[in-house]
């Protein structure tokens, strides 16, 4: 017993360990497990249960074990929390994401740095909407739940770290550091734990307030995307075709707002703190937690579609299952290690692919058999009559397509890996040579595609709901889509007109120049689009419903999807590189390359030109362990002269030991732009070298050193000595050199001295400049020709120097205005809902 | 049936911008066609980035896997650390004597996902007692 105790609690040869920590996490790690798994069972033993009393009481259960597996999920975040903040490095976990200089928001975001926790952090939401549905689902908790219930139990066994013979089950955040890398010799002294001296930190990149906050609301809309899922099972289960309707759209417009803004979360930190400056760049792990989101807006509208219809049904039911699949399989792609080489984002393989991948394949396949089984039994209702083609279903049900198609694509350039996997690795189908790698221009790849149906659902937003329901026919009001579209138009005109957008592109080939017509068709018409759906909503909800409260959730967030569409295209297409190298350059033929030009050298107090802005770099800073650069932005007036504008951006650029550069740009912010700055390079300073040479000159002569000039001016007999030189027999002779550098002029003077007793040279006295680094000794003095011999010590001098970047992005605010304004409008139609459903 | 045939168009469209894999001799067949190649940067090279002329020059030798040399010019900042990369994957296409890399991504030994432990330098601190 006494034994028992000491090996778990501590006494086993190790000092300081808090291994009570790591037990009582483990005991609710391995509780919260097990109550899932016995609340999944109960909610479903109480579904499929005739008898009232018995489901009552096994809906009791579940519940309890519900409520228990919520208590220790938060249980398990409290001390996973007191295991960072305290700096508990016997832990892995600990060890690995936070460092001790860390400040609290960083230590939070350390939490779900990594992927344990991030599963915590999803299982953590899910608890709390679990704990909202107890009390609000009513006749659907058995189904609904129980299937939350199940995604709890798949998410708790990545986390559970256990053996099942030999293949380990989940990874636990509460592995001790000596277990984890058992063979480091370190671990073999019983005081190991004094001797580290800090946590492996937290990755630069992360450290930006908007990783504090950007996960957690991400993964409570990754949570959000089972609920409905859950809906769409209990319907097939049940066979009750209406009645889930009304219940799941609050749950639906729910994980619209808050997966969509978790997105343009991330969009705001790529922007704060990454280097490629914009909010969006394609990459795959962008990518994969964006077409969740479209499926579940396709799946809403279908929803609508059916409720109003009783058409689309069936799509209604894949595209939830296929959100709730793609947040699987997103979590499948960046946690599998699979997308290793092609995002930026870096995630390792955390041996957990097979896991991943069952659960992926066990929820896709069980909802799509279930939905084929109520399909070929002809089970589910469906009409008979062909949408009209005028009708609002047609179009939403186009629209809904076009979505599809824009997961597709994005999906299907995204797996690539996954291609290669099978076709490669698995089929041997492709040879090395074929093997498939993501196109060169990856944003071309995919605004080609996507330009056109963003364009699509811009119209759509402004169009749709003058249809009317049901009929082919407009209703009168129609009218007004009409006076939109043309005030759409003007307003694209005036803006194009106003913002200088060029519709044609030249091309210099061998000296001919060609002028072709640059995106005009889409880019314009894009512009249309995009007015169209802020105007078109305006007028619909002032002139044809006259502000029918009901009906404002959905017209804000049409309006503002609108607004968020026009903040994209002119802060894309007007932004602007005005740190354009002019120097270095070679004006090629090809003009992509010179796009590519846009670091820009600035020396240290030199000034250049840049847009409209002067810009000098004014010096830096270090903070460790940031090191922040000064550069001054001053415009003035171009006639007056008088400055009319100055700010001074402090961009980030650590020398990280692991890392290399870690640059986190600083950005100007106004209302109508932004200046972007970002620091792509800066000297190397840690090899300089000290040389030392050796000449031997006559007067009036001179000789290069590294850095200088030096010219022997002048035999000095009375030379300026030190305070504490004792010059009793002794002679000294100065040598006055002139040192010319940076068109400057700087003096030295080394002095010979010679103890007059035996002729012999004593220790010489040092002339410095040192703002050259540059030391001189005289040696010895030739008598006959009279030649002084010198040794030149020179440090090289630290170069002072940024490459810099500098984009301005105009009206980039609209942006995320127009997101806020989409996910405000879609929490304002679920509380209508639940209006709705509370009467 | 409409949606399928759309939905396939557009992935063949696709595809045709897809890239792949090849090494320097194969790069120099497909000519204007861009490649991604494999490889390791030859150590003994020199680099050549001088950004006080032009900071957005950057060449350096590389070898691919099956030990091709090749010179590569990238327009651009020399990464940093570019020394130490381990692995390069550069993507673009041959172009006269040279490659020229629109993209270039580098393995470094120790990013952030390796585990190594700093440990304390072995000094014993006394306290001065009172």
């Amino acid at each position: 017993m006494l034994q028992f105790f000491s090996e778990r609690f501590g006494a086993n040869g190790f000092l300081g360990e808090k291994l009570w920590l790591g037990h009582l996490g483990q005991f609710f790690i391995v509780l919260s497990f097990c109550a899932a798994l016995l609340s999944f069972i109960s909610y479903f033993t109480a579904e499929f249960t005739e008898d009232p009393l018995k489901e009552k009481s096994w809906r009791k259960l579940a519940r309890a074990a519900f409520i228990t597996h919520g208590i220790s999920v938060v249980s398990i975040f409290v001390l996973l929390f007191i295991m960072i903040l305290n700096h508990m490095f016997e832990y892995h976990y600990a060890w690995r994401h936070s460092s001790t200089e860390l400040p609290l928001k960083y230590i939070i975001s350390s939490f779900w740095e990594g992927q344990e926790g991030s599963f915590l952090l999803w299982q953590f939401w899910l608890v709390v909407q679990g704990c909202v549905g107890i009390f609000v689902l009513k006749k659907f908790e058995n189904p609904v739940m129980g299937i939350v219930a199940l995604t709890q139990v798949f998410l708790g066994s990545m986390v559970i770290g256990i053996y099942i013979g030999h293949y380990h089950m989940g990874s636990s955040p509460f592995v001790l550091l000596r277990n984890e890398m058992a063979n480091a010799p370190i671990f073999q002294r019983p005081n190991y734990l004094e001797m580290i001296k800090d946590g492996n930190g937290l990755n630069p990149l992360l450290q930006n307030y908007w990783m504090t906050i950007h996960p957690p609301v991400l993964f409570c809309g990754f949570a959000s995307v089972t609920i409905p899922f859950a809906f769409v099972i209990t319907s097939l289960l049940r066979k009750d075709w209406d009645g889930w309707v009304k219940a799941a759209f609050p749950w639906i417009l729910f994980s619209v707002a808050v997966l969509g803004t978790g997105i343009l979360m991330g969009g705001a930190w790529a922007y704060e703190s990454l280097s490629f400056g914009g909010f969006w760049a394609w990459d795959p792990v962008e990518n994969m937690s964006f077409v969740p989101w479209l499926m579940v807006v396709a799946g809403l509208h279908m929803l609508l579609v059916y409720r109003y219809t009783k058409h689309s049904l069936i799509s209604t039911y894949v595209f939830f299952i296929l959100a709730f699949g793609l947040v699987l399989y997103s979590t499948y792609l960046t946690r599998s290690g699979r997308l290793g080489d092609t995002s930026v984002h870096s995630f390792t393989d955390e041996g957990l692919e097979p896991q991943l991948l069952a659960y992926l394949a066990f929820f896709l396949v069980s909802g799509f058999t279930l939905l084929i089984i109520r399909i070929v039994k002809r089970q589910i209702p469906s009409v008979e009559k062909e949408e009209e083609l005028g009708s609002r279903e047609f179009w939403m049900f186009i629209g809904s397509l076009a979505l599809l198609l824009s997961v597709v694509q994005m999906t299907f350039t995204t797996s690539i890996p996954v291609w290669n996997l099978i076709f490669h690795d698995l089929l041997h189908v492709l040879d090395d040579q074929h093997k498939i790698a993501p196109p060169v221009e990856v944003v071309t790849h995919y605004n080609a595609i996507q330009i056109w149906l963003g364009m699509l659902a811009g119209i759509f937003t402004g169009l749709v709901q003058f249809l009317a329901y049901k009929t082919g026919r407009a209703p009168k009001s129609a009218r007004w889509a009409l006076y939109s579209l043309g005030i759409s138009i003007v307003l694209a005109a005036l803006v194009a007109w106003a913002m200088h957008i060029d519709f044609t592109q030249q091309y210099v080939i061998e000296k001919v120049i060609f002028v072709k017509w640059h995106f005009i068709s889409s880019y314009f018409m894009f512009l249309v689009a995009a007015f169209y759906a802020v105007v078109g909503n305006l007028t619909y909800f002032i002139f044809v419903v006259k502000g029918n409260w009901k009906l404002l959730g959905g017209t804000i967030t049409h309006f503002g999807f609108g607004v968020f569409l026009l903040g994209v295209l002119i802060s894309q297409d007007k932004k602007e590189t005005i740190s354009i190298n002019r120097q270095g350059v070679n004006f090629g033929k090809d003009f992509k390359e010179n796009e590519k030009l846009e670091n820009i050298l600035l020396l240290r107090d030199s000034t250049l030109i840049m847009g409209n802005y002067e810009v000098t770099y004014a010096g830096n800073e270090e903070v460790k362990p940031n090191h922040f650069f000064l550069v001054n932005y001053v415009r003035k007036d171009s006639a007056t002269g008088k400055v009319v504008e100055q700010f001074t951006l402090r961009p980030n650029a650590q020398i990280n030991p692991r890392m290399g550069l870690v640059a986190n740009p600083d950005t100007k912010h106004y209302w109508t732009k932004d200046v972007f700055t970002h620091v792509s390079s800066i000297p190397n300073n840690t090899t300089l070298k000290d040389s030392v040479s050796f000449v031997e000159i006559a007067l009036k002569d001179s000789f290069r050193t590294k850095n200088a000039m030096i010219v022997v001016e002048a035999f000095d007999p009375k030379p300026n000595l030190p305070a504490n030189f004792d010059q009793s027999g002794k002679m000294v002779l100065g040598i006055k050199l002139a040192a010319h550098a940076d068109k400057k002029t700087y003096e030295l003077e080394p002095i010979l001295v010679i103890d007059m007793n035996n002729g012999s040279y004593d220790n010489p006295i040092t002339g410095e400049a040192a703002e050259l680094g540059l030391k001189i000794n005289v040696d010895k003095i030739d008598p006959s020709s009279k030649k002084v011999s010198l040794t030149i010590h020179e440090t090289e001098k630290p170069l002072d120097f940024i490459i810099m970047k500098a984009i301005v992005f105009p009206y980039i605010n609209l942006v995320w205005i127009g997101g806020i304004i989409t996910f405000l409008g879609a929490l304002i139609s679920m509380f209508r809902r639940i209006l709705d459903n509370l009467k | 049936m409409l949606l399928l045939a759309v939905t396939v168009g557009v992935i063949l469209a696709m595809t045709g911008d897809y890239t792949t894999y090849a090494n320097f001799i194969q790069a120099r067949e497909k000519g204007n066609k861009a490649v991604n190649v494999v490889g390791y940067l030859a150590k003994d090279k020199p680099l050549n980035y001088d950004p006080q002329k032009d900071p957005n020059f950057f060449s350096f030798t590389m070898l691919d896997k099956e030990g091709n040399e090749q010179k590569v010019v990238y327009k651009g900042s020399k990464p940093q650390d570019f020394e130490r990369s381990e692995q390069l994957v550069v993507k673009g296409k041959v172009n006269g004597d040279v490659f020229a890399a629109s993209e270039i991504s580098m393995k470094c030994p120790s990013k952030y996902v390796n585990d190594e432990i700093t440990l304390k330098e072995t000094t014993v601190s006394i306290k001065s007692g009172s």
